[in-house]
């Protein structure tokens, strides 16, 4: 009788009890660590481009929300009625700090932002208007259509999911 | 012979019986689900499509709704009340401006905050192609309520939740 070989076993193996319970077991933290942990996410809008594309693959990291805020510069995942599908925005600004848009420019309380992530042209005014408490303002990168067609602002910080991966 | 009709009987009388049981524990979540999924598909077109079929689609539209459905959007500082006639009207307008028109619905929350209420919050995602052929896509959070009347769940209010605020 012969020895079956490492790699047969690894490509042909036997469906023992416990190689379906092992089965079982991946199949199962895979569901949950995808449904819960890192969520995939398939981009879909040019708002955020160039930064990220449309039809591009990214996920959403939400450990990282369990012990602090998002900050500024985070790519965040803000939920709508559920996360079967999300906004994907910056954040720029955090409660408390007082966001307008002049001549195209972001300036967070009277200073204008440096921001290297915008590639098109931005010709937007903005009153300034403050972030509520419990809230941070998430802008999309491509700012290059009229501002009332591009959906931002501020939301409640309990929308925000996650973070983007890359 | 005498055999294959009582046979045929019988199976005839499963599915009846079958149906009916079906029916009777078919939950009202389902219902409610279902009717807002009814809602989608009537109002979603692929393309060109004859005027009895177009009729008949928005004749369906009507028939989701209660005898009056307020329609708000804070976001829009917009709430105004419809009646069904209005809203198929409304609706056969808005789907002529379409080459191609695709709503569809993601995350639906049921609850039951009465006995012939129900509040359903969900995503709505609308996406087409206009007459002039540009590309149309939006999305949505929406509460919509439905009130039990007659056996039928019917739309009595369509809320656009302000996820984000400029």
């Amino acid at each position: 009788m012969s020895e079956r070989s490492g790699l047969k076993k690894f490509l042909f193996p036997r469906f023992s009890r416990y190689y379906i319970l092992r089965v079982a077991a991946v199949a199962i933290f895979a569901w949950l660590f995808f449904s819960y942990i890192c969520i995939p996410i398939k981009i879909r809008g040019i708002s955020m481009e160039p930064s990220y594309k449309d039809g591009s693959f990214n996920l959403i990291w939400r450990p990282l929300y369990f012990y602090r805020l998002p900050n500024v510069g985070d790519v965040v995942g803000v939920r709508l009625a559920g996360r079967s599908v999300m906004l994907l925005k910056r954040v720029v600004a955090r409660e408390g700090d007082t966001v307008e848009f002049r001549k195209g420019k972001l300036m967070v309380n009277g200073k204008e932002i440096n921001e290297p992530y915008l590639t098109y042209p931005c010709t937007w005014d903005l009153a300034p208007r403050k972030v509520e408490k419990g809230k941070v303002y998430v802008v999309g990168d491509n700012r290059n259509m009229p501002v009332r067609n591009h959906v931002f602002g501020q939301t409640d910080v309990d929308r925000i999911v996650g973070v983007a991966l890359w | 012979m005498v055999k294959v009709v009582k046979i045929a009987i019988a199976l005839v009388s499963l599915a009846v019986a079958g149906f009916f049981i079906y029916s009777y524990f078919m939950s009202d979540e389902k219902k409610v689900i279902k009717r807002l999924v009814r809602l989608s598909e009537l109002v979603s077109k692929e393309g060109e499509e004859p005027a009895v079929i177009m009729a008949g689609r928005i004749r369906g539209v009507g028939d989701l709704f209660a005898e009056t459905c307020r329609f708000s959007s804070d976001a829009r500082n917009m709430s105004r009340t419809f009646r069904p006639d209005e809203i198929t009207s409304h609706t056969a307008s808005a789907r002529a401006n379409f080459l191609k028109l695709s709503i569809k619905f993601y995350d639906m929350n049921v609850s039951f905050p009465g006995d012939k209420a129900a509040l359903v919050s969900l995503t709505a995602i609308l996406s087409g192609v206009t007459k002039s052929e540009a590309l149309f896509d939006e999305i949505h959070e929406l509460e919509v309520e439905l009130v039990h009347v007659e056996k039928k769940w019917l739309i009595r209010r369509i809320t656009a939740v302000e996820v984000l605020e400029k």
